[in-house]
């Protein structure tokens, strides 16, 4: 597995089933909570709402239930599944996207190729240059919990 | 670990902790300063920042300066980065567990 630049994760791993299978487990609502979130809401077209949610009791790290949610950008069959992937109670959060693309090498095993775009980076033209990274997120958050200097 | 970050952020006085630090540089006496607290107590807030990458520390003869880490946007991406990892194994089992199990049945 290796990750890139500052902007974007990318993964890949290889999966010893054929991509049917491999596209159900990360599209069909009921799979996915087996190995992802607590709850999963994904409507299998383009424009189809996204929403994860993840219980806070299932991790330490967290103090509250976190609920990630989009849209789907792409969505074909046992090929490729993207979808917007925000977090609405973290003010100013980007807009980040999650792209799985899925290949057939033979042998009824499946490469995954995972993207995770959109990270606030130096570079990233969507915010002013003054804005950069974490004075933005550290503004918004001010807003978000309403702290009183 | 980046999934600290978002315990190190849920906390009135931590958020207001780095939005002092990112004016200045402090030594904890001097954030004690707006805070009531015990310095013991500023202490324990710092090495959650800390241990969330979100400051950095200095030390300056027997005192330690903290500073805002300005690459900490970085960390809500590493985050996701290590969660992606996790959950990518957690798929593979699953995925290979189920085809394993349908195999058996044919």
């Amino acid at each position: 597995m290796i990750s890139t630049n500052d902007r974007e994760i990318r993964k890949i791993v290889v999966i010893d089933a054929p991509p049917d299978m491999v596209f159900k487990a990360i599209s069909d609502e009921k799979e996915l909570t087996e190995w992802f979130p607590d709850l999963a809401v994904l409507e299998p077209r383009i424009g189809g709402k996204v929403r994860f949610t993840f219980y806070r009791k299932n991790s330490e790290n967290q103090d509250r239930d976190h609920s990630p949610e989009g849209e789907v950008l792409e969505f074909i069959p046992n090929q490729k599944i993207s979808y917007t992937w925000e977090h609405k109670d973290v003010a100013g959060f980007p807009r980040t996207i999650v792209t799985w693309q899925l290949e057939h090498i033979g042998n009824n095993k499946t490469r995954i190729e995972l993207v995770h775009s959109g990270f606030i980076g130096a570079e990233n033209e969507m915010y002013d240059e003054h804005r950069e990274g974490w004075n933005y997120y550290l503004d918004r958050l001010v807003v978000h919990y309403n702290i009183k200097m | 670990m980046g999934a600290s970050v978002w315990k190190a952020l849920s906390d009135d006085s931590r958020r207001h902790m780095l939005l002092l630090l990112k004016d200045k540089n402090m030594f904890p006496s001097e954030l004690a300063e707006h805070f009531d607290m015990t310095l013991a107590g500023v202490s324990t807030h710092l090495r959650i920042l800390r241990d969330a990458d979100l400051v950095k520390e200095k030390r300056e003869g027997q005192r330690r300066l903290y500073s805002l880490n300005t690459e900490a946007t970085l960390e809500i991406k590493n985050f996701y980065d290590q969660m992606w990892s996790n959950n990518l194994n957690s798929l593979k089992e699953f995925v290979e567990n189920k085809k394993r199990k349908e195999g058996k049945r044919k």
